[in-house]
């Protein structure tokens, strides 16, 4: 077993682990952070565990947890603010941009990160940045809408 | 996933150790050896992680050469405004794999290491005559990418040998590059197959320049000096470059597999040739889409 050092949404914490197990299998059994979804099996296929790990958009199944030390990672449990979503959660919301459920917490970090950089991003930005999480509900259609929602309340807020 | 031992070196010195008794693998990203230990096609006692090896993570630019360290990332590649100016075929190469989420932990060595017929950056870096730098017990060494890739999932490195650099000439000034990419679909797609172009044309007129490198349709990323010879003094029209594409589709050796079979990679090959290279002599867009 190995001791890791890991911040996870702002919380400072010691963990073992096996080697083998990935940072996914770390945030949602072991600290059952159950946003963090494996939808494709860990393959790195489907985007369903995407989280943040020190500011970057990673598949968290392609990451070992052992890589993560020393790590800060934000899982979509650190993006809602005490009670409130998160404009972004808000905005998949009410777009209707949510329906099984099962990819949205990853749809909505890249959003997040696309956001960051990107504060007014085209439809094909937007759909780019979506790539990587696969939807079979929503056609995508709301979710592009979703964040074109998202983007104009983020730049009224700042 | 199968048990493996864990080790992280903080230099160089100690990856090459920790590699030296031929059981360990290196890895960075893990983007691509987590999938295949997962399906039980990679088997290791130990990973030697060299992502905490920060001085492997550049791109430098200095008279002309571009030095790229092994840890680089795609993401890296794809926002690095020097790339775009001098080798803007490796950054669109870098763009076109996975999604973010894999750019930002994929590395140049990596898809230089896994040696895949289908890897993104090896086409471009075939047609750049880039050379790799390799850091062992014994030593450094350099050998051109062509010599470094063997065959699917082979490489020359010794079993304590890693890659550290990928270093190349920038494109002389006028030439022209692209990367255009078959997959079977726009997003997170493998290459099907894939083709990176130079152009350089003699004032606008007959090719005075010209390299060509195909992907996913031979063991390894393969150049086509047949298709170049041919097209060297040539205007390019639909017919030469027609032509071309038929002799780039008669030097690669595809396969049937589950993204495609070998007579559509055969067939896509001759249309990415010459749909590139028209591309590339009609207008001054390096970064025209297909």
């Amino acid at each position: 077993m190995l001791t890791i050092e890991i911040t996870v949404n702002g919380t400072y914490q010691q963990i073992q682990t096996a080697p083998n197990r990935s940072l996914l299998d770390l945030l949602r059994d072991d600290l059952g952070l159950t946003g963090v979804k494996d939808a494709c099996g860990q393959e790195g296929e489907c985007g369903a565990c995407t989280v943040l790990l020190d500011g970057k958009l990673v598949n968290s199944c392609l990451v070992l947890a052992a890589q993560a030390d020393g790590r800060e990672v934000t899982t979509i449990e650190g993006l809602q603010q005490l009670e409130r979503l998160h404009p972004i959660q808000q905005a998949f919301v009410e777009a209707g941009a949510v329906q099984c459920g099962y990819c949205t917490p990853g749809a909505i970090l890249s959003a997040y990160d696309l956001l960051m950089h990107t504060p007014h991003p085209s439809d094909e930005q937007i759909r780019e940045a979506l790539s990587g999480n696969l939807c079979r509900c929503t056609g995508y259609t709301k979710m592009v809408a979703a964040v074109h929602h998202a983007e104009k309340e983020l730049s009224h807020a700042s | 996933m199968q048990e493996f031992d864990f080790v992280v070196p903080k230099t160089l010195a100690e990856a090459c150790q920790m590699l030296s008794d031929g059981y360990g693998r290196p890895v960075a990203g893990c983007t691509d050896v987590l999938p295949q230990m997962r399906h039980g096609k990679l088997k290791t006692e130990r990973l030697v992680d060299l992502s905490r090896i920060k001085s492997l993570a550049y791109i430098e630019h200095s008279n002309g050469r571009i030095s790229i360290g092994a840890l680089t990332t795609y993401e890296q590649m794809v926002t690095d405004r020097q790339l775009h100016d001098y080798a803007p075929v490796l950054a669109q190469a870098a763009a076109t794999v996975g999604c973010r989420q894999t750019r930002n932990r994929g590395t140049l060595g990596g898809n230089l290491g896994n040696a895949s017929p289908a890897g993104d950056t090896l086409p471009p870096l075939l047609i750049l005559n880039a050379q790799v730098v390799l850091a062992g017990s014994s030593g450094e060494r350099r050998m051109a990418v062509s010599d470094l890739l063997l065959a699917p999932g082979k490489t020359a490195l010794l079993p304590d040998e890693i890659i550290t650099s990928v270093g190349f000439e920038a494109l002389p000034r006028g030439m022209r590059s692209l990367f255009l990419k078959l997959g079977n679909r726009q997003g997170m797609a493998v290459s099907v197959a894939s083709v990176a172009l130079a152009l350089q044309l003699d004032g606008g007129g007959p090719v005075q320049d010209v390299r060509i490198a195909l992907g996913a349709v031979a063991p390894t990323a393969i150049r086509c000096p047949e298709a170049e010879k041919f097209l060297i003094g040539q205007q390019i029209d639909p017919i030469t470059a027609g032509a071309a594409g038929r002799l780039a589709a008669q030097a690669c050796a595809p396969i049937d597999d589950v993204r495609a079979s070998a007579a559509y990679r055969r067939h896509a090959i001759q249309v990415l040739v010459k749909r590139g290279l028209l591309s590339l002599s009609n207008d001054g867009d390096s970064h025209a889409d297909n």
